[in-house]
């Protein structure tokens, strides 16, 4: 069984995300993108 | 001085603080030892239902709404033995709804001096109930106090305060240290033991002006200010305070000497550490070179075991707003 995606744990937490939630959400997305894909470090 | 795990530290405190009961008394054996988990792992809350059995407590200390019993109640000696619970989530109701309003409710007349146990923070792999039980409702009842186990090294002295203690004091033991070793007195006794809510500082730094404060013993890893996976660096440059707070009740906060620049790690949204970091910046803001800054975690339940790392965010260290740190530093991931 594949891994589930980390942004996954934001979804259905309520009906409706929050604001903070989608704050919550943005921020964490930024920081998974900040890491560089080891395809690309070799 | 003798060498113990956690769980063994924690089950000695009991027996010294409750009267001599051997070790592995009443309450069973230390964890980590054949069949594992808190003896009353079926039987959750036990000895919470001791104390209300027969009715509601105050009848069990004396007390009658008329007030028509004077002077002050007390549970019996016993019922200071320190209760162990699978889980909070049945207490729950009893804890707050009753056991933390039991003092003044009475007018003083009745003390509850019960301590109660409870695993937290179990990272084990599953979707776990320790890691996500209502701690953090629980520390905010007011009349009733919680201490987190520190990793080291005064679970044994912190558990006979808690013992001793006239209010009721909800005792985290921080399952994912249970196996953790260190040198563990178990002579002397609480005479010149730091007071249960007074913050401790296990790590001197030689750097003033910035000072990790961890809000949550259990993350404290080798008594140092480290993530909970990473050993401390050798000669980190600044130092590492433990905060353990009753609620309302201390966090005495005063200007350093020099610009203070901190983090508090522990619960994000309403938890301990956005109570630090108000104080912090109330009492230093003039000293403050930059906002503290809190890790926690995020406003969801408790996610899937496999990305429990994602929530934790302890693999190595933290995440903060982009808008707070550089990519660099951000990829690199780490608290420095």
């Amino acid at each position: 069984m594949p891994d589930p995606a980390p942004l996954s744990m934001f979804d259905n937490v309520y009906a409706e995300p929050t604001a903070l939630l989608r704050e919550e959400r943005e921020q964490y997305a930024a920081y998974l993108d900040s890491f560089v894909p080891e395809e690309a470090t070799q | 001085m003798t060498t113990l795990t956690l769980s063994k530290a924690n089950q000695r405190g009991p027996a010294q603080g409750a009267g001599g009961r051997p070790e592995g008394g009443r309450h069973g054996r230390g964890r980590g030892e054949a069949g594992r988990g808190l003896p009353g792992h079926r039987r959750p809350a036990e000895g919470l239902r001791r104390v209300a059995g027969g009715g509601h407590p105050a009848r069990r200390v004396g007390h009658r709404r008329d007030g028509g019993r004077p002077g002050p109640a007390r549970l019996p000696a016993g019922l200071r033995d320190p209760v162990p619970t699978a889980s909070c989530s049945p207490a729950f109701d009893q804890i707050v709804s009753q056991l933390a309003k039991m003092r003044m409710r009475s007018q003083g007349r009745a003390a509850v001096p019960v301590t109660i146990r409870i695993r937290s923070a179990a990272a084990s792999g599953r979707w776990s109930t320790t890691a996500s039980h209502p701690r953090r409702c629980l520390r905010t009842r007011r009349g009733c106090g919680w201490s987190p186990a520190p990793a080291r090294p005064t679970p044994t002295t912190m558990i006979q305060q808690s013992i001793h203690c006239d209010d009721p004091v909800i005792f985290f033991e921080p399952k994912r240290r249970y196996w953790d070793k260190a040198e563990v007195d178990t002579v002397a006794g609480l005479a010149g033991a730091l007071p249960l809510e007074a913050a401790r500082t296990v790590a001197e730094g030689n750097r003033r002006d910035r000072a990790h404060v961890r809000a949550d013993g259990q993350d404290l890893h080798g008594g140092r200010g480290g993530g909970p996976r990473r050993r401390p660096r050798a000669g980190s440059d600044r130092p590492a305070l433990a905060v353990a707070a009753r609620p309302g009740h201390h966090l005495r906060v005063g200007p350093p000497d020099r610009a203070l620049r901190g983090r508090a790690r522990g619960p994000g949204h309403r938890g301990i550490g956005a109570e630090i970091a108000a104080r912090v910046t109330e009492a230093c803001f003039y000293q403050l070179e930059a906002p503290v800054l809190r890790v926690g975690g995020f406003s969801t339940p408790y996610p899937p075991s496999r990305l429990e790392d994602h929530y934790r965010r302890t693999w190595t260290g933290c995440w903060t707003p982009p808008t707070a740190r550089s990519r660099t530093e951000m990829a690199r991931g780490c608290l420095r």
